[in-house]
């Protein structure tokens, strides 16, 4: 019983934070500002709602829990390397920034050497 | 199963499309390509999440497959469309 308390708190925690998540989605202003929201969404929303799944199975059936432990080491390790390649990708084809930003190290390293 | 969890469970699928469907706007007016290639990563981040609550629901260790499928395919992806953006100049 404990366990399925436990299990069903971090779904919601994970609910909630991927409402969030894509509410940041919409309103911030630009791609790399966005990536931020959306991390948001997978780390906080998905990964904790799998493991609270994970968590949720785990007296009942150990098999099941193993299985939704996976899918959460999954997500973890793929999300932030897409996230990566895709924004690194973005700044190489001079995706233009939002124009207050004030500190672009990736383009100083760049004219420097 | 007792009956108040399931109604719980089907609570937090319909919160999760629902942060689904708010994505959805993202990856149709994006003004570039990389927001809409973030707003569909997460959202099929989201979509194993919802796969693996439906699993817990219906009580089927099948559907876990198809979430490690769902968080594979939606990572290589992410990683084709990131090298095709990548030679390409500003805008679309």
């Amino acid at each position: 019983m404990i366990a399925e308390l436990v299990g069903l708190a971090l779904i919601f925690l994970g609910v909630f934070c991927s409402i969030v998540g894509s509410v940041g989605l919409v309103r911030f202003p630009d791609a790399y500002i966005r990536s931020h929201a959306a991390t948001v969404s997978s780390m906080g929303g998905a990964v904790v709602a799998s493991f609270g799944a994970s968590i949720f199975a785990l007296t009942v059936n150990p098999a099941f829990s193993i299985k939704a432990f996976i899918v959460a080491l999954i997500i973890i390790f793929t999300s932030p390397t897409g996230t990566h390649a895709i924004l690194k990708a973005a700044h190489k084809s001079r995706i233009p920034m939002w124009p207050q930003t004030f500190c672009d190290k990736l383009k100083e390293d760049k004219k420097i050497g | 199963m007792i009956e108040p969890i399931k109604t719980i469970l089907t609570l937090t699928v319909l919160g999760i499309i629902l942060a689904i469907c708010i994505a959805f706007y993202r990856l149709v007016k994006g003004p570039t390509a990389p927001d809409r290639v973030i707003a569909g990563d997460m959202m099929a981040n989201l979509a194993t999440a919802v796969v693996v609550i439906l699993s817990i629901y219906y009580e089927e260790a099948m559907l876990l497959d198809i979430a490690i499928l769902l968080a594979i395919l939606g990572f290589i992806g992410t990683l084709a469309i990131s090298k095709y953006v990548e030679g390409r100049g500003v805008g679309d």
